[in-house]
Formats: structure tokens, sequence, C-alpha cells
């Protein structure tokens, strides 16, 4: 059982180390794995689906699971710990003008993003794996991928249907 | 300013581009309290920034806009209502939980968002489509360095935050 000091440290921990609404899932996710929080990909797949559906920037998938896992206070913890790494810009404002031509900024930021690329597709790949058993779960997870890179349709369609397909398929 | 970042956080449905069109206009065309210039130096420079990148563009805004109490009052708009708006959505799943129709439908939805948050994944790295044979090379480069990543993460389970400051020493030196 997590408490919710910890779980604010936690948050904030993925948040501050990451670029991105989701960059610190993979971060995430390897922590509370080691804690052995149960089904663990199936309350991250669920606030993530919330998270999508919600208005607001990216990343709110946070202050769900934060619901999930210790009730209003873990939401608000979970909004909490979004909202303050961020601040870090205010120093990156001040310290820009003088690495902003290196070209070791512009190599450091390039190579991050592919180990992003590589963290959070693995972090994916687990969310799918974990929670497909049968060719229609399979099928859902890859369409998924595709639909999401090839047509950028919004995402409340995608659940929407989705979720209409899953009740029709298997009531 | 407080209404026009609510607004902005309230109605900004599916993410960031979403997000950056009703900031544009709100704060650049129909307030004009900032020029596109402005507009668009401090968002390429939110872009550093760690965690949500919208949070630190909306820091930058409030800050210029109306300095410590601008900061306060932008985070607050763009963030409280969406928060507020999530909670109460986790509030309705987590009461449906259980039900044989939300169970049947979470079946397909929950390996769907496995599947977006990878092609999020592949945006962040953007391959463009190689031209020339030395493009397909670089190509090739950045896909081991991917699967490299992935490996590390996956298969040796070293720390995450190990792998992303290692990226940022590699690229930076870089020649």
């Amino acid at each position: 059982m997590i408490g919710p000091a910890e779980l604010f440290v936690l948050f904030v921990k993925a948040s501050a180390l990451s670029f991105g609404g989701l960059g610190g899932l993979p971060i995430l996710h390897q922590d509370l794995a080691a804690r052995s929080v149960p089904d663990l990909d199936r309350l991250i797949g669920q606030a993530l689906a919330v998270g999508r559906l919600s208005p607001g920037p990216n990343g709110l998938y946070v202050v769900s699971l934060g619901y999930e896992m210790s009730g209003i206070l873990g939401g608000i913890i979970g909004g909490l710990a979004l909202a303050l790494p961020p601040f870090v810009v205010l120093l990156v404002a001040a310290l820009y003008a003088r690495v902003a031509h290196l070209k070791r900024t512009a190599n450091a930021l390039m190579v991050l993003s592919f180990a992003l690329t590589g963290l959070l597709g693995f972090t994916s790949w687990q969310i799918m794996t974990g929670s497909s058993s049968d060719v229609f779960e399979w099928a859902a997870g890859i369409g998924g991928f595709v639909v999401s890179a090839r047509f950028r349709l919004h995402p409340v369609w995608m659940i929407g249907a989705t979720a209409l397909i899953g009740i029709a398929l298997y009531r | 300013m407080a209404w026009a970042f609510t607004r902005i956080g309230l109605l900004s449905f599916g993410g960031g581009s979403a997000s950056q069109l009703l900031m544009r206009k709100e704060l650049v065309w129909k307030h004009g309290w900032l020029t596109d210039i402005e507009y668009n130096r401090i968002w390429q420079l939110s872009k550093l920034t760690v965690g949500i990148q919208q949070i630190g563009q909306v820091i930058l805004y409030g800050q210029k806009l109306a300095g410590r109490r601008g900061i306060a009052v932008a985070v607050a708009g763009f963030m409280l209502p969406s928060v507020f708006l999530t909670i109460v959505m986790s509030i309705v799943l987590v009461a449906v939980i259980g039900n044989r129709y939300i169970e049947d439908a979470l079946r397909l939805v929950i390996p769907l968002t496995g599947g977006m948050t990878m092609a999020i994944a592949l945006q962040m790295w953007s391959p463009e489509v190689p031209r020339l044979p030395r493009h397909v090379l670089r190509l090739v480069g950045q896909g081991v360095a991917v699967l490299i990543c992935s490996v590390l993460v996956g298969v040796v389970r070293l720390p995450v935050p190990l792998i992303m400051v290692a990226a940022l020493t590699l690229g930076a030196l870089l020649p």
C-alpha cells in the first residue's frame, strides 16, 4: 500500500525527470511495479483512458491514477505533482540565452527524444501485452496505434467507439 | 486573465494541438495581450522545461502578462477545472467498475490506450522518410538508439532516469 506522501513523491519524480505529458509514464510504471501495486497495467490503462477524455493538458492521467490509488486526496496530489516541476521553466528562461545557440543543446535534446520513444514505447507495449489475451484485444491495441499515428482521430471518438465494440463483442 | 486561462483549460479537448490553438486565439487574436512573435518565443522556450510543456508555457505567459500574480492566476485557471473534471470522471469510472458492460468495454479500451500511447511515443521521435542512402543509415541509427533504450529498461531493467541522463550526456558529447 502506497501512502499519499509517497505517491506525491513518485508523481513529482516522474514529472520532474521527464519531458512532455506522457514522458514520465515509464518512470512511474517502473516505480509502481517495484512496489508491487496490484493490477498495475489495468489501473494505468484506465487512468490513460480518463486522461485522454479529460480537457486540459496531456498527462492528466496522473490525476486519475492518483484517485484510483488514494481517492480524492490522491487526485489532488496528482494535480499538484503535475503543476510543480514545470516551474523549472523560469530558470530555463533565465539560462536559455546562454545555451540555445549551442549545437550540443540541440544534440542532447535529439538523443533524448530517441530515448523517450524507446522508454515510452516499451511501457505502452507492456500495457498492451498485459491487457490482451484474445485476438480482439490485440486488434484494439494495434488499431489504437495505427489510427492515432496515421489519422489523428480525436481520442473521444476512438475510446467511445472501442467501448461500444467491446460491449457488443463480449455481451 | 483567469477566465481566459480557464477557458483554455476547459475547452482544450484532444491534447497539445487543441491547447495551442486555443491559447493563441485567447492571448494573441482575441485579447491582443501578446504578439505572434512573443507567443512563439515563449512556446519554443517552454519545450525545454521538465514535466508538462503546456504548464511551463502557461507559467511564462502569466509571468509576461502580470508577474508573480499572473503566474498564479494563469496556472490556477488552466489546471484547476481540468483536474476537477478528471477527478469527477475518475469517480464515475471507479463507481461503475464491476458493471458487466463497463468491464466488457474496458477489455478493449485498455489495450487501445496502450496502442494510442505507443503512437505518441513514435511522434516524439518523428522519423523522416529517407530520400538519400545516407538518410537511410541515419534512420537505422536512430531506430537502433530507440531499440537500445527499450532493451535497457525492459530487459536490463536499468532505472529510467539513468537512461535519460545517459541519453542527454551522450547527445551533448556528439560532435
